[in-house]
């Protein structure tokens, strides 16, 4: 019996000390006694030089195929107009989903207008709607469709409520604001302005985004004898805006964003002994702008530097990342401050991927949907060149 | 049969971590030196490294081989440690700091060995949390050292039973195994991303040892053994290597049968670390010589070197080769086990537990190691 027991314990021993199999060896450190030799270094640098044959290109969107429009006037320096042409109406309407009804009298227009910002501080905001005619060129500029916003072109204001910033806003237009409307076409363009003697802005959603501005007609079609009211709806088949010139670009400039919307190129030669041979843990990219941020007063924009996936100038691929590796960075209009790019998970991908081409491109996330352009100082522009901060682990060698 | 042939196998080409007892003085220069000894060793203090087959010691005894035999050995530590503002307890770890496969020349009055067995381990995981200043603003941030792996030390050695009171052998080393280092540092600020780097380590050295065991008669035996080894050469992945001069190592031994039952082991060691001292300068560590002593006690329920269930004491006191100062550290371990054959004598199994202090450079580290040790003899 004492011999099994002693075997039992022994066994049981043995058996303890196989199984224990696990590990428990993490400590707090009692630096420097105790703690392997070296240390991890953290070097925190801002390189002038390493960004070079910096370059700018236009035209890659244009506001007709923006997400949005921004409508800005009051006095601003920089003014815009918003257009838009809806699709045609027809002498009929529809009385259900399959079936048609003469029209035989028209009311009246809803427009639907989706805010998507506006001036902060300025309360009143009003959009004032314009009839243009549809049949005027669509690609016209500024200058050619400003007739069309002349006070007898008036058919609505609009006002956007002092606590709305993102909503939908509607206005009813009277049938006879379009005397054209039965003998032309059918179709609806409309202007939209803002006016006052305060700057302001109101920026719109369009046709693009999916949610763009509707127009309602408000009919009374006849089917079998009996006479319905009816909704008859059209959705924009042309929307954007028009904007005066900004004023020239001082030379050695980098621009981004605008209409169309401008991007610029930066090739980026970082040292070798950081970019190969040592970790990267943030890298920001600063930009300075060369004069103060263009575009409607308290406006704000993102700005996105992301990795080309080939550089060959202007039409260049953009290399397909996952969003969580963009950092965007917001810009205030009339800022002249320094603009700062988080550019470490591109970095930290070009140190994983050593073949590939280490081009940025930098652009509006949102491209042409205000008149805001960000102009920064290029390599050429001494004292404003953009500069690359990296905070970077040398190599730790483990002691040895 | 077959099961315990199997066992032995499984023990001998497990690919777990080789290692021996962990410490924080363990951290700076090559690691914490590795016992030489199996796991009777062990409950004997290491009084008996001289005169233990298992042990890679002493060369000589590799003459007592005459089957093959298969052994490994599996220890576990528990520790704690005490330093200048820092306290971490609960540590464990399990290492196979010994396996083994002996065996003799047919008829002839020659033997072998092939061991691995730890020369060095230099396991460690430690934490820091620090502030530093990027920018003129402060960051706090994480950082995370590890490193697992150590030095092995690969023997073949050949022994000789010149007659029934002599044996000499001696054996050729090869250094070798790798450590995996790791280091992470995160930050308080998703701005920054974290940083590792990982490499290998990898070890090579050779070395040469020679024994001899002289039995004067049933009551005393002697046993001498001394290694001379190369330069330690550690490489990492980049091809970059350093080199550390090893030490060379003398030891002596005094067996004593007090009665058929009893005896008394003692074996006392001589390593010349501090040749390592040149090559680990700017380090901050210094390297010092190191004597050992351990003696133990055996108490044999029958005659003979065990039989079944035999109390083994024993007390050790050791010098520790690496310190962050000009304090030498120590150790002090008091061991207790037992063991016994099973399946026909054909397998022996040994346990000890010891309880070791740890003291030096301003550290304080206390625990338990616990051993376990199969042998296995396949075909008797």
């Amino acid at each position: 019996m004492q011999r099994g027991i002693r075997f039992a314990l022994l066994g049981g021993l043995a058996a303890g000390a196989v199984l224990s199999c696990e590990q428990s060896i993490t400590a707090p450190g009692a630096c420097p006694e105790f703690c392997p030799i070296g240390e991890i270094q953290l070097i925190d640098t801002v390189l002038v030089g390493v960004l070079e044959r910096d370059t700018s290109f236009s035209g890659y969107v244009e506001p007709g195929v923006a997400t949005a429009m921004q409508v800005l006037g009051g006095g601003a320096a920089v003014e815009s107009h918003g257009l838009i042409w809806f699709a045609p109406f027809a002498d009929s309407a529809a009385i259900d989903s399959v079936t048609l009804g003469l029209v035989v009298r028209q009311d009246s227009f809803q427009l639907s207008l989706v805010i998507l910002g506006r001036s902060p501080d300025v309360t009143g905001l009003e959009i004032t709607v314009h009839r243009i005619s549809p049949s005027v060129d669509r690609e016209g500029d500024f200058a050619t469709l400003a007739p069309f916003f002349e006070d007898s072109t008036i058919v609505a204001v609009v006002a956007i409520p002092d606590d709305v910033s993102e909503d939908t806003v509607t206005t009813i237009i009277r049938i006879d604001a379009f005397p054209e409307f039965e003998a032309g076409d059918r179709q609806i363009a409309l202007g939209l302005s803002i006016r006052g003697g305060t700057p302001a802005f109101a920026s719109l959603n369009t046709r693009e985004s999916a949610l763009g501005a509707l127009l309602t007609r408000f009919v009374l079609v006849e089917a079998g004898g009996d006479s319905l009211e009816r909704r008859d709806l059209r959705s924009p088949e042309f929307d954007g805006f028009v904007d005066t010139d900004l004023p020239s670009p001082l030379a050695g400039s980098l621009l981004i964003g605008g209409t169309p919307s401008s991007r610029t190129f930066v090739r980026v030669a970082l040292p070798s002994f950081i970019m190969d041979s040592s970790n990267i843990v943030r890298a920001h990219l600063l930009l300075v702008p060369v004069e103060p941020v263009l575009g409607a007063p308290s406006d704000t924009f993102e700005v996105v530097a992301e990795a080309l996936g080939a550089d060959f100038g202007a039409k260049s691929p953009i290399l397909s990342l996952p969003d969580s590796l963009l950092v965007a960075a917001e810009v205030g209009v009339g800022t002249t401050d320094t603009v700062v790019i988080d550019i470490s998970r591109i970095v930290a991908f070009w140190q994983a991927t050593p073949d590939q081409v280490r081009t940025l491109v930098l652009r509006f996330v949102d491209e042409a949907v205000s008149v805001a352009e960000l102009r920064v100082g290029s390599t050429r522009f001494l004292g404003s060149e953009p500069m690359l901060r990296v905070t970077y682990v040398p190599p730790f060698g483990f002691g040895r | 049969m077959k099961r315990l042939t199997f066992l032995g196998l499984l023990i001998v080409l497990s690919p777990s971590v080789l290692g021996a007892q962990n410490s924080i003085f363990g951290i700076r220069g090559i690691g914490f030196p590795g016992r030489a000894g199996g796991v009777r060793s062990i409950a004997l203090g290491g009084g008996s490294e001289l005169f233990d087959r298992v042990s890679v010691l002493n060369p000589a005894m590799v003459a007592s081989f005459g089957q093959v035999t298969v052994g490994a050995v599996s220890g576990t530590t528990f520790r704690k440690y005490t330093t200048a503002g820092t306290d971490a307890s609960g540590l464990q770890e399990t290492r196979f700091p010994l396996i083994f496969l002996g065996g003799g020349f047919g008829r002839s009055s020659f033997s072998y060995q092939v061991s691995v067995a730890t020369f060095a381990e230099q396991s460690f995981d430690l934490e820091t949390v620090d502030t530093v200043m990027v920018g003129g603003l402060p960051l706090a941030v994480e950082d995370r050292i590890i490193a697992d792996g150590g030095v092995v030390d690969i023997r073949v050695a050949i022994g000789w039973r010149r007659s029934a009171k002599l044996a000499i052998g001696a054996a050729v080393h090869r250094l070798g195994g790798s450590s995996r280092f790791t280091a992470t540092r995160t930050f308080d600020n998703q701005e920054f991303q974290p940083f590792q780097e990982r490499d290998n380590l990898s070890f090579s050295g050779t070395s040469f040892s020679a024994g001899v065991l002289w039995l004067a008669n049933t009551t005393l035996g002697l046993g001498f053994a001394a290694r001379v080894n190369s330069s330690l050469t550690s490489e990492l992945e980049d091809e970059s290597s350093s080199k550390v001069a090893m030490p060379v190592s003398l030891a002596g031994g005094l067996w004593l049968g007090v009665t058929p039952r009893m005896r008394l082991m003692t074996t006392v060691r001589w390593r010349s670390w501090s040749r390592a001292q040149g090559d680990l300068v700017g380090t901050g560590t210094r390297a010092f010589d190191t004597w050992e002593v351990g003696s133990g006690l055996e108490i044999s329920s029958g005659p003979g070197d065990g039989g079944k269930f035999p109390l083994r004491l024993g007390v050790r006191y050791a010098q520790l080769p690496f310190s962050p100062s000009d304090a030498r550290p120590r150790e002090w371990n008091f061991s207790v086990g037992t063991g016994a054959p099973f399946a026909g004598n054909r397998a022996v199994i040994n346990v000890a537990l010891e309880r070791f202090q740890r003291d030096g450079a301003g550290a304080r580290e206390r625990g338990w190691y616990l051993a376990v040790g199969f042998t296995i003899t396949p075909v008797q």
